[in-house]
């Protein structure tokens, strides 16, 4: 070892030790706390509903012991429908339309019948491929958009129990069933075939021209709604359920989850980043202070080693190495934890069913970025000091 | 090599027929020239000015035709000038051994023969003691030996055998001398006294 190292090495190591352990974390913080601010806003764009916070709920009236026996009084009129329209916090919203007829779905072929009820809403409010939901008087097919949920609960629920094979979605899709609609000592006979499935509404769905059609034919037109679907601004604003409870409002909690987490994912990661952010700062003041003091502690030194023939360059060399090898031990060191926590995370992230798998290299890349801005910074110190103190 | 003093003064140096101040006086090669003066003539203000410690002075240096002011520093400090400073500039938190050896590292003499320098002054076991704990007689010795290491025209000396005793003095102008005479530097020693340490070539007075 040169003699000079000798001399940088009688400072107080644990000091610099400290920073540079205090930098270690601060760029920790800030890396997890980027990739978890990445990790969201990749889940976010994979939201097939909007980046925003945009978003749609259904909602119903509450049922009390007063309105229970009132049907009309459970049920949302036109007016009521403009006045949710009106809302500052709507930007959009439809009403379902219920049958007023009989339905009775049955296949010789799986041999079954059932009744059925139908209901109809917007296009614009369903989030499924429309291509074949169009229904005119003279079809004798009509197209059902059929709730995920439903499938699922005739998959694992109905067929499991009564021993009925289950059903892929593709089959059920190429497949078609008799329909009979009837009301007023009227009926027809028809086919339905379902042509999508929905994850928004939970429901049985058709096209509204052929619910205006049946209702008007096999039984009354209503220009009352059972449930209102509305398309809001924020999914996840905490005054979206008491807005709701003001106006007599019920709608499933379930529905907000996936925003709601996505907004404490955005909070606590944003906490993070600013903790990281603080941390880092304090570490940079602290290793910049450190090496002023200990510029400052050897200042005469460095003279003295001017004075017995080190150049300018030949002292900043030896003060650096050892500053820009505790930096390269620093980024290998980082970048090891950061990825075994990123392996971590993404585990946890399997577990909870959310398929973000990606090592994003940005947080790396930010660190290279500071720490060599602290070295950097460091050499400037270390320059400034010597042209301040000629010899 | 030789150096030229042209009419050098400083603001905070009085002088009156001084051989160095305002005048023009020329310091030849391979000589051995004592500079004395008592205490406050600015022996040291001198010695700081040839060794590019000192620029706030008027008139000029001139070193083997080049201006002192042109000449880069460490350039100057190692191939130019060595020099025992007056209050001897070693490190207290290394040792006699390592404060020697920041020099001979810039010229890559090895540690065994740095130790050959400590054995001539009979002072070996003072090698690994840490300079701070040492006496100013043996750290001027340390300063002595770290001022013979490397390859340079002028041995600058400032009062450097001040608290040494008469055998310690005699081994370091013996260890001095043999250096004298096989590297062929000039010594330029200042002190209070006029004294016969070396067999000087040319005497000034401050």
């Amino acid at each position: 070892m040169k003699t000079i190292q000798k001399l940088i090495n009688i400072d107080n190591k644990s000091y610099s030790g400290v920073a540079w352990f205090g930098i270690g974390l601060g760029i920790f913080c800030l890396m997890i706390s980027l990739t978890l601010q990445l990790d969201v806003y990749e889940l976010n764009q994979n939201d097939n509903s909007t980046s925003s916070n945009e978003g749609f709920i259904i909602v119903n009236k509450q049922i009390g012991i007063l309105n229970a026996l009132n049907d009309s009084s459970v049920k949302f009129t036109n007016k009521d429908l403009e006045d949710i329209k009106n809302k500052d916090w709507v930007l959009d919203a439809d009403g379902f339309i219920s049958n007023n007829y009989r339905i009775r779905l049955s296949s010789r072929r799986f041999n079954f019948r059932t009744e059925l009820f139908f209901e109809s809403v917007g296009d614009s409010f369903i989030d499924t491929d429309l291509d074949d939901f169009e229904w005119i008087t003279k079809d004798n097919v009509v197209p059902l958009i059929l709730s995920n949920q439903f499938y699922n609960l005739y998959n694992f629920g109905f067929a499991a129990g009564q021993g009925l094979p289950k059903v892929p979605k593709d089959v059920l899709m190429g497949l078609e069933f008799d329909l009979r609609v009837s009301g007023e000592g009227k009926y027809r006979d028809m086919k339905i075939r379902v042509v999508g499935f929905s994850d928004r509404i939970s429901s049985v769905l058709v096209p509204k021209s052929f619910m205006n059609w049946a209702n008007g034919y096999f039984g009354e037109e209503s220009s009352n709604y059972s449930r209102l679907i509305i398309k809001v601004k924020d999914l996840a604003s905490p005054d979206l359920l008491g807005e709701l409870k003001q106006l007599n409002l019920e709608m499933n909690k379930e529905l907000l989850g996936g925003k709601v987490v996505n907004r404490v994912a955005n909070v606590s990661s944003t906490i993070i980043l600013c903790f990281g952010l603080m941390v880092f700062l304090l570490s940079v003041l602290l290793i910049t202070n450190a090496l002023k003091l200990k510029v400052l502690a050897i200042k005469e030194n460095l003279v003295l080693l001017s004075q017995i023939g080190y150049s300018q360059a030949m002292i900043l060399k030896a003060y650096l190495r050892p500053l820009i090898k505790s930096a390269m031990v620093l980024v290998l060191l980082n970048t090891f934890i950061y990825l075994l926590s990123k392996k971590q995370i993404n585990n946890w992230y399997k577990q909870l069913g959310i398929g973000i798998d990606s090592y994003s290299l940005i947080p790396i890349g930010i660190m290279l970025i500071l720490i060599a801005a602290i070295v950097f910074l460091s050499r400037r110190v270390l320059v400034n000091v010597l042209r301040q103190n000629p010899s | 090599m030789s150096i030229q003093l042209k009419q050098i003064s400083t603001d905070y140096i009085p002088y009156s027929d001084s051989d160095i101040w305002g005048s023009i006086t020329t310091i030849e090669e391979h000589k051995l020239c004592h500079v004395y003066a008592p205490s406050g003539s600015g022996k040291t203000s001198f010695l700081k000015i040839l060794y590019q410690q000192e620029k706030n002075y008027s008139g000029s240096v001139i070193i083997d035709k080049e201006s002192l002011i042109d000449i880069e520093t460490s350039k100057l400090r190692t191939s130019a000038f060595s020099i025992v400073f007056q209050d001897l500039r070693l490190i207290g938190g290394l040792t006699a051994l390592d404060n020697v050896m920041l020099r001979a590292d810039l010229f890559s003499i090895s540690k065994a023969d740095v130790k050959s320098y400590f054995d001539s002054l009979s002072i070996s076991h003072l090698m690994n003691k840490q300079c701070s704990v040492m006496s100013r007689g043996e750290l001027q010795r340390v300063a002595i030996i770290r001022s013979l290491i490397g390859d340079f025209k002028y041995l600058l000396l400032d009062e450097p055998f001040s608290h040494l005793d008469s055998h310690s003095r005699e081994l370091c102008i013996k260890l001095i001398n043999e250096h004298q005479e096989r590297n062929g530097f000039s010594i330029v020693l200042c002190n209070v006294d006029q004294d016969d340490f070396f067999q000087y070539n040319q005497r000034l007075v401050l």
